[in-house]
């Protein structure tokens, strides 16, 4: 029987020996989040859309260098993250997601909206508490999803001070969801 | 105390990274305290949701893709990826096994023993599969040599 998800390392192996299908697809479930990184370091669609497509051509050529010590997402977004940082086209700071990017872009249950809007609202309180160059580890954990190891990964910054700042932006999360409650 | 509690349970649960298991002080505590158990919850529910829009995947037929899909071809093309690596180890082998078979022959075989007429024949032999060898050789690899190797001359410099 084939799968009809296959797994992100399927579809890299796949993608390594000449396979462009496999490619577009693991393209497609990553576009989104290189897009949104981009878009926090260009602020704009246009430089945001070049980004992606650096991205992505630097991952497909780079493919077989990828050697599973860290899930593909990992690998992926430290590359984008790279690749942001030594932008030459990279004029301004990042701007985190809960200041710039619209996130409410999908259908929502309303009690899934009050969530969001109380994350939003805490990691904002805390991105105004912690250094800046320490935003993209909340927007990290909370909107892209990443665990603290990978966040480490990423940004090359020690775990036990990403875990400290995601602690306190979970705190003032607790607080909003107990407000709202 | 009973508040002090929840404080320390739910301080616990807060440091816990994605998908970590709960140690069993803090399960044991949710289990009876239902106020923890929501937030836990709420909590969990708020972190999956926040990350719900980035983590879903968009339609392949998008002008981005379309355009880094079509800048892959190209470099699948210029560097030509897919082509199969030109090997050469047949060829040696077999070139190997013909210089040995050579030199067993003049080792084993003399004018004595041997008749001069036999041994002219075998020679004759050998300088043929070297010559089929040789013509083999490059007509079936002309592809690669032609890629390798630049015949042009460099272009003459007019002086006006």
């Amino acid at each position: 029987m084939r799968d009809s998800n296959p797994t992100d390392v399927i579809l890299v192996r796949a993608a390594a020996g000449g396979n462009s299908a496999a490619f577009s697809e693991l393209a497609t479930r990553y576009q989104k989040r290189i897009k949104a990184l981009g878009m926090s370091f260009f602020h704009n669609e246009s430089d945001a859309d070049d980004f992606v497509q650096d991205v992505l051509i630097k991952i497909y050529t780079k493919l077989s260098t990828f050697r599973g010590d860290s899930q593909f997402s990992t690998w992926l977004m430290r590359i984008a993250y790279n690749t942001a940082v030594n932008s030459l086209n990279r004029r301004k700071e990042y701007v985190p997601l809960s200041e710039d990017y619209e996130l409410m872009d999908n259908d929502f249950s309303p009690e899934e909206r009050q969530m969001r809007s109380a994350v939003i609202e805490a990691v904002r309180e805390t991105m105004k508490e912690i250094p800046a160059h320490f935003s993209i580890c909340l927007d990290l954990y909370f909107f892209y999803g990443m665990a603290y190891n990978e966040i480490s990964i990423i940004t090359d910054l020690p775990v036990n001070t990403v875990k400290s700042h995601i602690f306190r932006a979970k705190k003032l999360m607790k607080q909003k969801l107990e407000e709202k409650i | 105390m009973k508040k002090e509690k929840c404080e320390a349970v739910m301080d616990e649960f807060l440091m816990k990274d994605k998908n970590e298991f709960l140690p069993l002080s803090v399960i044991l505590h949710v289990i009876h305290c239902k106020e923890c158990r929501t937030m836990i919850r709420r909590m969990t529910l708020a972190e999956k949701s926040a990350s719900k829009s980035l983590s879903e995947s968009i339609p392949a037929d998008n002008s981005t893709l379309n355009a880094v899909m079509q800048k892959i071809s190209a470099i699948e093309l210029s560097s030509g990826r897919n082509a199969k690596p030109v090997s050469f180890a047949g060829w040696i082998i077999a070139g190997v096994i013909m210089i040995i078979a050579m030199m067993f022959f003049g080792f084993y075989t003399s004018p004595r023993t041997t008749s001069s007429m036999l041994i002219i024949a075998f020679y004759l032999i050998f300088s043929l599969s070297v010559v089929v060898y040789c013509i083999a050789f490059v007509t079936s690899n002309l592809d690669f040599f032609i890629k390798k190797i630049s015949f042009r001359k460099n272009p003459a410099v007019s002086v006006n």
